[in-house]
Protein backbone atom coordinates (compact mmCIF):
# COMPACT_ATOMS: atom_id res chain seq x y z
CA UNK A 1 0.00 0.00 0.00
CA UNK A 2 1.09 3.21 -0.62
CA UNK A 3 1.19 6.29 1.89
CA UNK A 4 -0.79 9.12 0.41
CA UNK A 5 1.04 11.20 2.73
CA UNK A 6 4.28 10.67 0.81
CA UNK A 7 2.56 11.39 -2.80
CA UNK A 8 2.90 14.44 -4.94
CA UNK A 9 0.60 16.79 -4.05
CA UNK A 10 -1.80 18.83 -6.47
CA UNK A 11 -3.09 22.05 -5.40
CA UNK A 12 -7.04 23.06 -5.95
CA UNK A 13 -8.84 26.16 -5.40
CA UNK A 14 -12.35 26.28 -3.94
CA UNK A 15 -15.16 28.50 -5.03
CA UNK A 16 -14.42 30.67 -2.11
CA UNK A 17 -10.49 30.85 -3.19
CA UNK A 18 -9.06 28.72 -0.17
CA UNK A 19 -6.38 26.81 -1.59
CA UNK A 20 -6.38 22.89 -0.47
CA UNK A 21 -3.05 20.65 -1.30
CA UNK A 22 -4.50 16.92 -1.92
CA UNK A 23 -2.29 13.93 -2.64
CA UNK A 24 -2.30 13.48 -6.34
CA UNK A 25 -3.51 9.29 -5.72
CA UNK A 26 -6.30 10.72 -3.70
CA UNK A 27 -7.77 13.51 -6.40
CA UNK A 28 -7.34 10.66 -8.84
CA UNK A 29 -10.86 9.27 -8.28
CA UNK A 30 -12.47 12.75 -9.44
CA UNK A 31 -12.66 12.41 -13.05
CA UNK A 32 -12.61 15.78 -13.74
CA UNK A 33 -9.54 16.69 -11.97
CA UNK A 34 -7.59 14.00 -13.51
CA UNK A 35 -8.44 14.94 -17.25
CA UNK A 36 -7.57 18.34 -16.43
CA UNK A 37 -4.36 17.55 -14.96
CA UNK A 38 -3.74 14.94 -17.99
CA UNK A 39 -5.13 17.37 -20.72
CA UNK A 40 -2.71 19.88 -19.62
CA UNK A 41 0.42 18.06 -19.26
CA UNK A 42 0.73 18.87 -15.55
CA UNK A 43 1.12 15.10 -14.73
CA UNK A 44 4.29 15.29 -16.59
CA UNK A 45 5.55 17.74 -13.78
CA UNK A 46 6.63 15.83 -10.58
CA UNK A 47 6.46 18.79 -8.30
CA UNK A 48 3.01 19.88 -7.18
CA UNK A 49 1.52 22.92 -9.79
CA UNK A 50 1.97 26.43 -9.21
CA UNK A 51 -1.32 27.49 -10.32
CA UNK A 52 -4.41 26.25 -8.06
CA UNK A 53 -6.56 24.50 -10.18
CA UNK A 54 -10.35 25.76 -9.83
CA UNK A 55 -13.15 23.98 -8.72
CA UNK A 56 -15.29 26.91 -9.52
CA UNK A 57 -18.75 24.62 -8.12
CA UNK A 58 -17.79 23.93 -4.86
CA UNK A 59 -17.18 25.70 -1.46
CA UNK A 60 -14.10 24.99 0.87
CA UNK A 61 -16.31 23.13 3.55
CA UNK A 62 -17.62 20.90 1.16
CA UNK A 63 -14.55 20.28 -1.07
CA UNK A 64 -12.56 19.21 2.10
CA UNK A 65 -15.52 17.07 2.62
CA UNK A 66 -15.11 15.37 -0.62
CA UNK A 67 -11.33 15.04 -0.06
CA UNK A 68 -11.74 13.66 3.16
CA UNK A 69 -14.11 11.22 1.20
CA UNK A 70 -11.38 10.68 -1.40
CA UNK A 71 -8.85 10.17 1.17
CA UNK A 72 -10.46 7.11 2.73
CA UNK A 73 -11.39 5.65 -0.54
CA UNK A 74 -8.72 5.91 -3.11
CA UNK A 75 -7.15 2.61 -2.29
CA UNK A 76 -10.79 0.63 -3.02
CA UNK A 77 -11.18 -1.51 -5.67
CA UNK A 78 -11.89 -0.12 -9.00
CA UNK A 79 -15.47 -1.08 -9.78
CA UNK A 80 -16.68 -2.95 -12.88
CA UNK A 81 -18.26 -1.34 -15.32
CA UNK A 82 -21.21 -3.11 -15.46
CA UNK A 83 -23.87 -0.74 -13.15
CA UNK A 84 -26.32 -1.49 -15.75
CA UNK A 85 -26.18 -4.96 -14.62
CA UNK A 86 -25.59 -4.52 -11.30
CA UNK A 87 -28.19 -5.18 -8.57
CA UNK A 88 -29.18 -1.50 -7.31
CA UNK A 89 -29.00 -1.68 -3.70
CA UNK A 90 -29.25 0.91 -0.77
CA UNK A 91 -28.77 -1.17 2.23
CA UNK A 92 -24.89 -2.22 1.50
CA UNK A 93 -23.52 1.47 2.78
CA UNK A 94 -20.43 0.96 4.91
CA UNK A 95 -20.06 2.04 8.83
CA UNK A 96 -17.60 4.93 7.96
CA UNK A 97 -19.82 6.07 4.38
CA UNK A 98 -23.09 5.53 6.94
CA UNK A 99 -21.18 8.09 9.76
CA UNK A 100 -19.58 10.28 7.15
CA UNK A 101 -23.34 10.83 5.53
CA UNK A 102 -24.71 12.03 9.05
CA UNK A 103 -25.33 15.59 7.44
CA UNK A 104 -28.02 17.92 6.99
CA UNK A 105 -29.77 17.45 3.53
CA UNK A 106 -28.56 20.79 2.16
CA UNK A 107 -25.03 19.12 3.06
CA UNK A 108 -26.00 15.80 1.52
CA UNK A 109 -27.25 17.92 -1.65
CA UNK A 110 -23.93 19.95 -2.11
CA UNK A 111 -21.92 16.76 -1.47
CA UNK A 112 -23.95 15.31 -5.00
CA UNK A 113 -23.48 18.61 -6.84
CA UNK A 114 -20.05 18.33 -5.96
CA UNK A 115 -19.52 15.14 -6.89
CA UNK A 116 -20.95 15.27 -9.84
CA UNK A 117 -18.91 18.39 -10.91
CA UNK A 118 -16.22 16.46 -9.95
CA UNK A 119 -17.50 13.49 -11.12
CA UNK A 120 -16.26 11.06 -8.80
CA UNK A 121 -18.76 8.38 -9.16
CA UNK A 122 -18.36 6.37 -5.93
CA UNK A 123 -19.30 9.29 -3.94
CA UNK A 124 -22.16 9.78 -6.69
CA UNK A 125 -23.23 6.17 -6.02
CA UNK A 126 -23.36 6.62 -1.81
CA UNK A 127 -24.83 9.69 -1.82
CA UNK A 128 -27.30 8.70 -4.18
CA UNK A 129 -28.18 5.32 -2.00
CA UNK A 130 -28.55 7.52 0.87
CA UNK A 131 -30.87 9.96 -0.93
CA UNK A 132 -33.19 7.01 -1.85
CA UNK A 133 -32.74 5.60 1.76
CA UNK A 134 -34.55 8.74 3.00
CA UNK A 135 -37.70 7.73 0.31
CA UNK A 136 -37.78 4.64 1.30
CA UNK A 137 -40.61 2.99 2.98
CA UNK A 138 -42.52 6.86 3.18
CA UNK A 139 -45.88 7.83 2.04
CA UNK A 140 -46.17 10.68 -0.94
CA UNK A 141 -47.04 13.26 1.58
CA UNK A 142 -44.13 12.68 3.77
CA UNK A 143 -41.90 12.72 0.55
CA UNK A 144 -43.46 15.92 0.00
CA UNK A 145 -42.87 17.33 3.60
CA UNK A 146 -39.09 15.78 2.91
CA UNK A 147 -37.77 17.49 0.08
CA UNK A 148 -39.90 20.40 -0.20
CA UNK A 149 -41.82 18.78 -3.14
CA UNK A 150 -44.71 21.09 -4.26
CA UNK A 151 -48.13 18.98 -5.22
CA UNK A 152 -48.78 20.50 -8.70
CA UNK A 153 -51.12 17.97 -9.94
CA UNK A 154 -54.85 19.49 -11.10
CA UNK A 155 -57.46 18.19 -9.70
CA UNK A 156 -58.10 15.69 -12.99
CA UNK A 157 -54.65 14.57 -12.21
CA UNK A 158 -55.47 13.95 -8.74
CA UNK A 159 -57.89 12.18 -9.74
CA UNK A 160 -56.31 9.61 -12.03
CA UNK A 161 -53.24 9.41 -9.66
CA UNK A 162 -55.65 8.14 -7.12
CA UNK A 163 -56.55 5.17 -9.17
CA UNK A 164 -52.84 4.42 -10.65
CA UNK A 165 -50.92 2.78 -8.45
CA UNK A 166 -53.46 2.72 -5.68
CA UNK A 167 -52.51 -0.99 -4.50
CA UNK A 168 -49.20 0.82 -3.08
CA UNK A 169 -50.44 3.35 -0.04
CA UNK A 170 -50.95 2.36 3.19
CA UNK B 1 -21.39 29.97 -13.32
CA UNK B 2 -24.08 30.66 -10.39
CA UNK B 3 -24.60 27.96 -8.08
CA UNK B 4 -27.08 25.85 -7.69
CA UNK B 5 -28.96 25.79 -4.55
CA UNK B 6 -28.42 22.79 -2.78
CA UNK B 7 -32.12 20.98 -2.71
CA UNK B 8 -33.98 18.50 -4.25
CA UNK B 9 -35.28 20.60 -7.37
CA UNK B 10 -31.76 21.48 -7.90
CA UNK B 11 -30.34 18.25 -8.53
CA UNK B 12 -29.27 16.81 -11.96
CA UNK B 13 -31.83 14.61 -13.82
CA UNK B 14 -29.42 11.87 -14.43
CA UNK B 15 -28.86 11.84 -10.41
CA UNK B 16 -32.20 12.08 -9.28
CA UNK B 17 -32.71 8.83 -11.76
CA UNK B 18 -30.06 7.04 -10.51
CA UNK B 19 -31.91 7.34 -6.96
CA UNK B 20 -35.22 6.34 -8.44
CA UNK B 21 -33.60 3.49 -9.83
CA UNK B 22 -32.30 2.06 -6.79
CA UNK B 23 -35.98 2.22 -5.10
CA UNK B 24 -37.78 -0.94 -4.96
CA UNK B 25 -41.22 -1.00 -7.19
CA UNK B 26 -43.43 0.32 -4.78
CA UNK B 27 -41.85 2.90 -3.29
CA UNK B 28 -41.01 4.41 -6.90
CA UNK B 29 -44.96 4.37 -7.59
CA UNK B 30 -45.55 6.18 -3.83
CA UNK B 31 -42.75 8.36 -5.08
CA UNK B 32 -44.45 9.30 -8.53
CA UNK B 33 -47.74 10.68 -6.89
CA UNK B 34 -45.98 13.27 -5.12
CA UNK B 35 -45.65 15.72 -8.35
CA UNK B 36 -45.96 15.94 -11.71
CA UNK B 37 -42.37 16.24 -12.23
CA UNK B 38 -41.45 13.24 -9.84
CA UNK B 39 -44.05 11.12 -12.00
CA UNK B 40 -42.50 12.14 -14.96
CA UNK B 41 -38.99 11.15 -13.64
CA UNK B 42 -40.32 7.99 -12.51
CA UNK B 43 -41.75 7.54 -15.89
CA UNK B 44 -38.37 8.04 -17.37
CA UNK B 45 -36.44 5.49 -15.30
CA UNK B 46 -36.37 1.89 -16.29
CA UNK B 47 -37.72 -0.83 -13.85
CA UNK B 48 -35.83 -3.78 -13.06
CA UNK B 49 -37.71 -6.63 -11.21
CA UNK B 50 -37.12 -10.42 -11.42
CA UNK B 51 -40.76 -11.33 -12.75
CA UNK B 52 -43.90 -9.19 -14.01
CA UNK B 53 -46.87 -10.97 -14.81
CA UNK B 54 -50.48 -10.27 -15.67
CA UNK B 55 -53.43 -12.10 -15.67
CA UNK B 56 -57.68 -12.06 -16.20
CA UNK B 57 -60.52 -14.13 -14.63
CA UNK B 58 -63.86 -13.73 -14.96
CA UNK B 59 -64.28 -12.09 -11.25
CA UNK B 60 -60.96 -10.17 -11.27
CA UNK B 61 -57.50 -9.14 -13.15
CA UNK B 62 -54.26 -9.67 -11.33
CA UNK B 63 -50.89 -7.77 -11.85
CA UNK B 64 -47.89 -8.85 -9.93
CA UNK B 65 -44.46 -8.35 -9.69
CA UNK B 66 -41.76 -9.96 -7.96
CA UNK B 67 -38.73 -7.92 -7.17
CA UNK B 68 -35.87 -10.25 -6.62
CA UNK B 69 -37.04 -13.71 -7.11
CA UNK B 70 -38.12 -14.79 -3.59
CA UNK B 71 -40.99 -13.09 -3.43
CA UNK B 72 -44.17 -11.99 -5.49
CA UNK B 73 -46.47 -9.07 -4.71
CA UNK B 74 -49.93 -9.48 -6.43
CA UNK B 75 -52.77 -7.02 -6.71
CA UNK B 76 -56.15 -8.24 -7.23
CA UNK B 77 -58.50 -6.00 -9.09
CA UNK B 78 -62.27 -6.95 -8.61
CA UNK B 79 -65.44 -5.07 -9.19
CA UNK B 80 -69.18 -5.92 -9.54
CA UNK B 81 -70.88 -5.11 -12.54
CA UNK B 82 -73.07 -2.60 -10.78
CA UNK B 83 -71.08 -0.86 -8.22
CA UNK B 84 -69.29 2.04 -7.77
CA UNK B 85 -66.47 0.51 -5.82
CA UNK B 86 -63.19 -1.73 -6.89
CA UNK B 87 -61.77 -3.80 -4.82
CA UNK B 88 -57.91 -3.44 -4.46
CA UNK B 89 -56.62 -6.70 -3.01
CA UNK B 90 -52.84 -6.67 -2.17
CA UNK B 91 -50.67 -9.34 -1.00
CA UNK B 92 -46.80 -10.84 -0.83
CA UNK B 93 -46.04 -14.53 -0.68
CA UNK B 94 -43.31 -16.40 -1.13
CA UNK B 95 -42.52 -16.82 -5.13
CA UNK B 96 -42.24 -20.49 -4.42
CA UNK B 97 -44.31 -21.80 -1.71
CA UNK B 98 -42.75 -24.92 0.28
CA UNK B 99 -45.30 -26.61 2.41
CA UNK B 100 -43.77 -26.81 5.88
CA UNK B 101 -40.79 -24.69 5.09
CA UNK B 102 -42.64 -21.26 4.71
CA UNK B 103 -45.92 -19.01 5.09
CA UNK B 104 -47.89 -18.77 1.76
CA UNK B 105 -48.60 -15.40 2.22
CA UNK B 106 -46.37 -12.78 4.13
CA UNK B 107 -49.08 -10.07 4.55
CA UNK B 108 -52.21 -9.12 2.78
CA UNK B 109 -54.27 -5.62 2.45
CA UNK B 110 -57.56 -4.43 1.25
CA UNK B 111 -57.94 -1.48 -0.32
CA UNK B 112 -61.37 -0.10 -1.34
CA UNK B 113 -61.86 2.58 -4.50
CA UNK B 114 -64.55 4.55 -4.17
CA UNK B 115 -66.38 6.30 -6.89
CA UNK B 116 -65.16 4.83 -9.93
CA UNK B 117 -67.81 4.17 -12.40
CA UNK B 118 -65.93 4.88 -15.77
CA UNK B 119 -62.98 2.02 -14.84
CA UNK B 120 -62.91 -1.22 -14.42
CA UNK B 121 -60.65 -4.16 -13.22
CA UNK B 122 -59.24 -5.11 -16.46
CA UNK B 123 -58.37 -1.10 -17.16
CA UNK B 124 -56.69 -0.66 -13.65
CA UNK B 125 -54.57 -3.67 -13.92
CA UNK B 126 -53.59 -3.37 -17.81
CA UNK B 127 -52.76 0.13 -17.00
CA UNK B 128 -50.47 -1.10 -13.68
CA UNK B 129 -48.81 -4.14 -16.17
CA UNK B 130 -48.07 -1.74 -18.75
CA UNK B 131 -46.63 1.11 -16.45
CA UNK B 132 -44.46 -1.64 -15.36
CA UNK B 133 -43.63 -3.12 -18.63
CA UNK B 134 -42.86 0.06 -20.83
CA UNK B 135 -39.27 0.50 -19.43
CA UNK B 136 -38.79 -2.96 -18.08
CA UNK B 137 -35.64 -5.19 -17.96
CA UNK B 138 -36.48 -8.47 -16.44
CA UNK B 139 -36.19 -12.51 -16.03
CA UNK B 140 -39.45 -13.52 -16.85
CA UNK B 141 -42.42 -11.47 -18.31
CA UNK B 142 -45.97 -13.83 -18.07
CA UNK B 143 -49.27 -12.72 -19.99
CA UNK B 144 -52.54 -14.22 -19.04
CA UNK B 145 -50.85 -16.53 -16.55
CA UNK B 146 -54.29 -18.29 -16.15
CA UNK B 147 -56.48 -19.20 -18.78
CA UNK B 148 -59.95 -17.55 -18.32
CA UNK B 149 -62.09 -20.72 -19.80
CA UNK B 150 -59.87 -22.93 -17.25
CA UNK B 151 -61.48 -21.32 -14.24
CA UNK B 152 -64.21 -23.39 -12.04
CA UNK B 153 -67.00 -21.04 -13.40
CA UNK B 154 -69.04 -23.13 -15.40
CA UNK B 155 -69.68 -21.20 -18.40
CA UNK B 156 -67.25 -18.51 -19.21
CA UNK B 157 -68.44 -14.61 -20.38
CA UNK B 158 -67.54 -14.53 -23.72
CA UNK B 159 -68.11 -10.43 -23.69
CA UNK B 160 -65.54 -10.19 -20.76
CA UNK B 161 -63.21 -12.18 -22.64
CA UNK B 162 -63.69 -10.30 -25.72
CA UNK B 163 -63.11 -7.52 -23.46
CA UNK B 164 -60.11 -8.73 -21.81
CA UNK B 165 -58.43 -9.72 -25.46
CA UNK B 166 -58.89 -6.53 -26.95
CA UNK B 167 -58.32 -4.29 -24.30
CA UNK B 168 -55.28 -5.55 -23.52
CA UNK B 169 -53.74 -6.61 -26.70
CA UNK B 170 -54.63 -3.32 -27.98
CA UNK B 171 -53.08 -1.14 -25.27
CA UNK B 172 -49.70 -3.53 -25.13
CA UNK B 173 -49.15 -3.49 -28.91
CA UNK B 174 -49.39 0.70 -28.52
CA UNK B 175 -46.47 0.79 -26.30
CA UNK B 176 -44.55 3.04 -27.81
CA UNK B 177 -41.05 2.68 -25.30
CA UNK B 178 -37.68 0.93 -25.64
CA UNK B 179 -38.11 -2.75 -26.12
CA UNK B 180 -39.05 -4.85 -23.07
CA UNK B 181 -35.87 -6.50 -22.00
CA UNK B 182 -36.57 -10.08 -20.49
CA UNK B 183 -34.88 -13.59 -20.36
CA UNK B 184 -38.39 -15.41 -20.42
CA UNK B 185 -41.62 -14.95 -22.41
CA UNK B 186 -44.80 -16.93 -21.49
CA UNK B 187 -47.78 -16.25 -23.53
CA UNK B 188 -51.16 -17.73 -22.78
CA UNK B 189 -51.62 -16.86 -26.60
CA UNK B 190 -55.66 -17.32 -26.49
CA UNK B 191 -55.81 -14.18 -25.09
CA UNK B 192 -54.86 -12.71 -28.58
CA UNK B 193 -57.87 -14.79 -29.90
CA UNK B 194 -60.45 -12.23 -30.01
CA UNK B 195 -58.30 -9.69 -31.81
CA UNK B 196 -59.95 -8.46 -35.17
CA UNK B 197 -56.55 -9.01 -36.95
CA UNK B 198 -55.08 -12.84 -37.47
CA UNK B 199 -53.58 -14.03 -34.29
CA UNK B 200 -50.71 -14.89 -35.87
CA UNK B 201 -50.32 -11.79 -36.95
CA UNK B 202 -51.05 -10.35 -33.40
CA UNK B 203 -48.76 -12.76 -32.07
CA UNK B 204 -45.74 -11.56 -34.38
CA UNK B 205 -46.43 -8.23 -33.25
CA UNK B 206 -46.49 -9.08 -29.41
CA UNK B 207 -42.98 -10.80 -29.70
CA UNK B 208 -41.69 -7.48 -31.79
CA UNK B 209 -42.58 -5.53 -28.25
CA UNK B 210 -39.43 -8.27 -26.53
CA UNK B 211 -36.02 -7.21 -27.02
CA UNK B 212 -34.26 -10.11 -29.59
CA UNK B 213 -31.08 -9.71 -27.43
CA UNK B 214 -32.32 -10.41 -24.16
CA UNK B 215 -35.26 -13.28 -25.21
CA UNK B 216 -33.39 -16.97 -24.63
CA UNK B 217 -36.77 -18.89 -23.76
CA UNK B 218 -40.26 -18.35 -24.87
CA UNK B 219 -43.39 -20.16 -23.69
CA UNK B 220 -46.47 -20.38 -25.85
CA UNK B 221 -49.38 -22.13 -24.23
CA UNK B 222 -53.50 -22.17 -25.95
CA UNK B 223 -54.93 -26.02 -25.29
CA UNK B 224 -57.58 -25.47 -27.52
CA UNK B 225 -56.42 -23.70 -31.34
CA UNK B 226 -54.14 -24.81 -33.46
CA UNK B 227 -51.29 -21.66 -34.58
CA UNK B 228 -49.05 -21.26 -37.91
CA UNK B 229 -45.91 -20.17 -36.20
CA UNK B 230 -43.83 -20.85 -39.68
CA UNK B 231 -44.12 -17.37 -40.64
CA UNK B 232 -43.05 -15.84 -36.61
CA UNK B 233 -40.28 -18.68 -37.25
CA UNK B 234 -38.79 -17.50 -40.10
CA UNK B 235 -39.47 -13.66 -39.94
CA UNK B 236 -39.01 -13.04 -36.56
CA UNK B 237 -35.88 -11.71 -34.91
CA UNK B 238 -36.86 -13.03 -31.45
CA UNK B 239 -37.07 -16.56 -32.69
CA UNK B 240 -33.45 -16.75 -34.50
CA UNK B 241 -31.72 -16.32 -30.63
CA UNK B 242 -33.79 -18.09 -28.81
CA UNK B 243 -31.66 -21.20 -26.65
CA UNK B 244 -35.57 -22.77 -25.43
CA UNK B 245 -38.30 -23.18 -27.03
CA UNK B 246 -41.39 -24.13 -25.18
CA UNK B 247 -44.47 -25.03 -27.14
CA UNK B 248 -47.86 -26.68 -25.35
CA UNK B 249 -50.30 -25.91 -28.66
CA UNK B 250 -50.80 -27.54 -31.86
CA UNK B 251 -48.42 -26.18 -34.35
CA UNK B 252 -47.54 -26.33 -38.02
CA UNK B 253 -43.85 -25.90 -37.71
CA UNK B 254 -41.17 -27.94 -39.11
CA UNK B 255 -37.96 -28.97 -37.59
CA UNK B 256 -35.14 -26.31 -39.21
CA UNK B 257 -37.86 -23.73 -37.42
CA UNK B 258 -36.44 -24.66 -33.90
CA UNK B 259 -33.50 -27.43 -34.45
CA UNK B 260 -30.82 -24.54 -33.29
CA UNK B 261 -32.91 -24.69 -30.10
CA UNK B 262 -30.82 -26.27 -26.81
CA UNK B 263 -34.06 -26.87 -25.27
CA UNK B 264 -36.96 -27.89 -27.19
CA UNK B 265 -40.34 -28.72 -25.67
CA UNK B 266 -43.37 -28.90 -27.97
CA UNK B 267 -46.59 -30.70 -29.47
CA UNK B 268 -45.57 -32.33 -32.84
CA UNK B 269 -47.94 -32.88 -36.04
CA UNK B 270 -46.87 -35.35 -38.73
CA UNK B 271 -43.87 -35.08 -37.58
CA UNK B 272 -41.56 -37.37 -39.66
CA UNK B 273 -39.15 -39.91 -38.50
CA UNK B 274 -36.02 -38.48 -40.80
CA UNK B 275 -36.96 -35.21 -38.76
CA UNK B 276 -36.61 -36.90 -35.51
CA UNK B 277 -33.09 -38.56 -36.49
CA UNK B 278 -31.92 -34.28 -37.91
CA UNK B 279 -32.60 -33.53 -34.27
CA UNK B 280 -30.93 -36.35 -32.55
CA UNK B 281 -27.96 -35.76 -35.13
CA UNK B 282 -28.09 -31.68 -34.05
CA UNK B 283 -27.90 -32.43 -30.29
CA UNK B 284 -25.06 -35.42 -30.80
CA UNK B 285 -23.49 -32.23 -32.79
CA UNK B 286 -24.16 -29.49 -30.49
CA UNK B 287 -22.54 -31.90 -27.59
CA UNK B 288 -23.92 -29.53 -24.73
CA UNK B 289 -24.47 -31.80 -21.01
CA UNK B 290 -27.88 -30.58 -20.37
CA UNK B 291 -29.20 -29.80 -23.37
CA UNK B 292 -32.94 -31.91 -24.12
CA UNK B 293 -35.63 -32.48 -26.72
CA UNK B 294 -39.38 -33.49 -26.05
CA UNK B 295 -42.02 -34.01 -28.26
CA UNK B 296 -45.27 -34.84 -27.64
CA UNK B 297 -47.17 -36.62 -30.28
CA UNK B 298 -50.75 -34.93 -30.32
CA UNK B 299 -52.15 -36.65 -33.68
CA UNK B 300 -50.07 -40.42 -34.47
CA UNK B 301 -48.25 -42.14 -32.14
CA UNK B 302 -44.60 -42.03 -33.04
CA UNK B 303 -43.81 -45.12 -35.60
CA UNK B 304 -40.94 -46.83 -33.36
CA UNK B 305 -40.17 -48.99 -36.48
CA UNK B 306 -39.89 -45.82 -38.83
CA UNK B 307 -37.87 -44.64 -36.55
CA UNK B 308 -35.40 -47.22 -35.94
CA UNK B 309 -34.59 -47.32 -39.45
CA UNK B 310 -33.59 -43.89 -39.53
CA UNK B 311 -30.97 -44.83 -36.87
CA UNK B 312 -27.16 -45.19 -38.37
CA UNK B 313 -26.76 -47.93 -35.18
CA UNK B 314 -29.39 -50.84 -34.70
CA UNK B 315 -31.79 -50.28 -32.17
CA UNK B 316 -30.52 -51.68 -28.80
CA UNK B 317 -33.11 -51.15 -25.73
CA UNK B 318 -30.93 -50.40 -22.66
CA UNK B 319 -33.54 -48.85 -20.21
CA UNK B 320 -32.10 -46.46 -16.98
CA UNK B 321 -32.42 -47.77 -13.68
CA UNK B 322 -34.11 -44.87 -11.51
CA UNK B 323 -33.43 -44.88 -8.17
CA UNK B 324 -37.11 -43.17 -6.74
CA UNK B 325 -40.76 -44.82 -6.33
CA UNK B 326 -41.49 -41.70 -8.64
CA UNK B 327 -38.96 -42.02 -11.00
CA UNK B 328 -39.80 -45.83 -11.43
CA UNK B 329 -42.91 -45.00 -11.83
CA UNK B 330 -42.31 -42.26 -14.47
CA UNK B 331 -39.44 -44.02 -16.57
CA UNK B 332 -42.22 -47.13 -16.60
CA UNK B 333 -44.03 -45.36 -19.54
CA UNK B 334 -41.08 -46.10 -22.28
CA UNK B 335 -41.46 -48.17 -24.54
CA UNK B 336 -37.62 -48.05 -26.04
CA UNK B 337 -34.60 -46.15 -24.22
CA UNK B 338 -31.50 -45.66 -27.00
CA UNK B 339 -27.98 -44.48 -26.30
CA UNK B 340 -26.19 -42.49 -28.31
CA UNK B 341 -22.12 -41.68 -27.75
CA UNK B 342 -21.05 -38.03 -28.37
CA UNK B 343 -18.02 -38.24 -26.38
CA UNK B 344 -16.28 -40.92 -23.72
CA UNK B 345 -18.38 -38.34 -20.87
CA UNK B 346 -21.25 -37.57 -22.39
CA UNK B 347 -24.36 -39.44 -24.48
CA UNK B 348 -27.58 -38.64 -25.70
CA UNK B 349 -30.19 -40.54 -24.03
CA UNK B 350 -33.59 -41.00 -26.33
CA UNK B 351 -36.47 -42.55 -24.50
CA UNK B 352 -39.94 -43.29 -26.78
CA UNK B 353 -42.93 -43.84 -24.86
CA UNK B 354 -46.74 -44.03 -26.62
CA UNK B 355 -47.16 -40.60 -27.26
CA UNK B 356 -43.36 -38.99 -26.61
CA UNK B 357 -39.77 -38.91 -27.44
CA UNK B 358 -37.53 -37.31 -25.40
CA UNK B 359 -33.79 -37.09 -25.42
CA UNK B 360 -31.35 -35.63 -22.75
CA UNK B 361 -27.22 -35.05 -23.10
CA UNK B 362 -26.36 -36.42 -20.04
CA UNK B 363 -23.02 -37.54 -18.37
CA UNK B 364 -22.18 -41.18 -18.85
CA UNK B 365 -21.43 -41.90 -15.43
CA UNK B 366 -24.95 -39.59 -13.95
CA UNK B 367 -27.13 -41.63 -16.58
CA UNK B 368 -29.58 -42.72 -13.84
CA UNK B 369 -30.14 -39.66 -12.14
CA UNK B 370 -29.47 -37.11 -15.23
CA UNK B 371 -32.28 -38.39 -17.13
CA UNK B 372 -35.28 -36.19 -17.41
CA UNK B 373 -37.86 -38.44 -17.14
CA UNK B 374 -40.37 -35.87 -16.06
CA UNK B 375 -39.92 -33.55 -18.56
CA UNK B 376 -43.17 -32.89 -19.92
CA UNK B 377 -45.03 -34.18 -17.15
CA UNK B 378 -44.23 -31.49 -14.39
CA UNK B 379 -45.83 -28.15 -15.58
Amino acid sequence: MTDAKNERQIKISSSDNEIILVPRNVIRLSTTINTLLQDLGLDDDEATNAEPIPVQNVAAPILRKVISWCQYHYQDPVPTDDSDSREKRTDDISSWDTEFLKVDQGTLFELILAANYLDIKGLLDVTCKAVANMIKGKSPEEIRRTFNIKNDFTPEEEEQIRKENAWCED
Amino acid sequence: MSKLEPIWSNIPFHFKKEVVERLDYKDRCLFRRCSRSEKQLVDKCHVTLSQLAIKFSQNYSMFSYSQTGETVISVKFSKNQESREIHVETKESPLIYKPGKNEKMLWKKLKILENVENIDDIELATGEFLMAAKNLKCKKILINDVIITSEFHATPEIDRFSRISQYFCTNFLSLTNRKIETETVRIFANILSEMKEEKENCLGKFLDKFNEKSVKRIELIDRSESWDLREIAEKCKIWKNLKEIYLEMRNTLRVEHFIHADHIQMFVTDFEPHELWNVIQSFITKNKHGSAFYFNYKEDAPDVTAIFNTFNTLPNDQPIQPKTQLRIALNSRFVHTQRFAISPDLCLLVMISDREVMGTVCHVANINEEANVEMGLMR
